[in-house]
């Protein structure tokens, strides 16, 4: 379902961390806190960095695993940025797991995945959205891989410029420095696509 | 909580962490009177604020335009199932767990009880020992099972003599047995003195064969021999 939101029925005074806590001692409902409130922003940020609903599913999934696995590991105090952070990190170490292993075969197959990506159920949906879709996909997919990660670790986790720092295993001023290109390559992206969009509706009319 | 200012290489990042709200009180205030005071930042600070918004709300325009998909209620269940199939093998491995390191209370027990009564056993066998007195070992038991050389009741059997103490044994034997004897022929004597004496008073063949040395013989006269020829 489009716009799926699962209810988060956790008081929000319980932090994330407080949860662990719980969970570790075996209680599901913590559990179940965690995974409202954290997996569908895993799983859209995951869907932008790889750029493939698919294997943002999987690397979603084993993210998840990773973390119920090592649960155990997670230090609170350890100053990282709290539970979303870890999340994050493991997702983020995933996708460049995969990025690595395929890092052959990207070359050869960048060019058919983008085609395919574009194509098939995108044809089914309005004109109008599918354009603007495509437009925006195409802005952020343009973004190099460094500064696309601090932008949506940013956007998704809602994490702080400090933690992502932390995670990414940069200094502070990196980080803000990537973010700060995202953006603006992103601003300009857009213009360029608003701007031919003018001229090729000038064309026609 | 520390500053970043100092750290902080240039306005971009100082304005962006301004607008994140990620900067310490003391920073925050310090920006904001940068601000007031340069209108040029403020303008750079605009800027940033709309490119922000500007990248966000393409996020979110990108997330609100995908294509209906059955991924985050998939996901989300599938994590949920992933959730609970981790919390059950927790839950198992906790009860392996718990059985390897259950103290067999039972076994420990009877092993305790086995090593009480052996140890008891051999306390009680030293504890005997050593309440003997000095110089118990000489086997001197009394016919009341005592031991003489000690003031506590002594069961224990006397112990084998050596071949000088049966020497010595037999040769105080020897010599209660003669002196037993000397006094069985002096009573002897006597009695044949008696009856010697006797038979010098009564004439011989008035008395009957004696067959009994005892001095009651002497009386014990028979009846039918007084008539008999």
């Amino acid at each position: 379902v489009d716009g799926y939101v699962p209810v988060d029925d956790t008081p929000a005074n319980i932090s994330d961390e407080m949860l662990v806590r719980r969970l570790l001692a075996g209680e599901q409902w913590a559990g179940d806190g965690l995974t409202q409130r954290h997996c569908i922003a895993l799983l859209r940020y995951l869907q932008r960095l790889v750029r493939n609903d698919q294997l943002a599913e999987e690397l979603h999934q084993q993210t998840w695993i990773s973390a119920l696995e090592n649960l155990d590991k997670f230090d609170v105090t350890s100053g990282g940025g709290g539970f979303k952070a870890w999340l994050f990190r493991i997702a983020t170490n995933k996708a460049h797991d995969h990025w690595r292993s395929r890092g052959r075969e990207k070359k050869v197959k960048e060019g058919l995945r983008l085609v395919t990506d574009e194509i098939g159920p995108d044809a089914s949906h309005r004109m109008e959205g599918a354009e603007a879709e495509a437009k925006l996909r195409a802005a952020i997919e343009l973004l190099p891989d460094n500064q696309k990660e601090v932008l949506l670790m940013r956007y998704y986790g809602n994490l702080k410029f400090v933690e992502i720092a932390q995670m990414l295993g940069c200094p502070l001023n990196t980080a803000l420095g990537r973010m700060h290109k995202a953006m603006i390559r992103l601003r300009e992206l857009l213009a360029e696509s608003e701007a031919a969009k003018r001229d090729s509706q000038r064309q026609l009319g | 909580m520390k500053s970043y200012l100092q750290q902080l290489e240039n306005n971009e990042a100082i304005l962006l962490m301004y607008l994140a709200g990620e900067l310490p009180d003391a920073d925050r205030q310090e920006v904001e009177q940068m601000l007031a005071s340069d209108s040029a930042l403020r303008h750079e600070l605009e800027i940033m604020r709309q490119t922000q918004q500007l990248a966000f709300d393409a996020l979110d325009s990108l997330d609100e335009l995908s294509r209906p998909s059955q991924a985050p209620a998939r996901a989300h269940e599938q994590v949920s199932r992933l959730l609970g199939q981790w919390l059950a093998k927790r839950r198992d491995a906790a009860e392996q767990d718990a059985k390897a390191q259950k103290i067999p209370w039972r076994r420990i027990s009877f092993a305790a009880a086995a090593v009480l009564l052996v140890g008891y056993y051999i306390w009680a066998v030293y504890d005997r020992l050593d309440r003997r007195p000095p110089g118990s070992d000489s086997g001197i038991v009394q016919d009341d099972g005592t031991n003489p050389e000690s003031d506590l009741p002594y069961a224990r059997p006397p112990r084998p003599l050596s071949n000088d103490e049966k020497v010595a044994l037999l040769s105080n034997s020897l010599q209660e047995t003669s002196a037993d004897k000397s006094d069985a022929d002096e009573s002897e004597q006597l009695q044949k003195l008696h009856v010697e004496e006797v038979a010098a008073v009564i004439p011989t063949d008035a008395v009957g064969p004696t067959d009994d040395a005892s001095s009651d013989s002497a009386h014990a006269v028979n009846p039918g021999a007084t008539g008999t020829p």
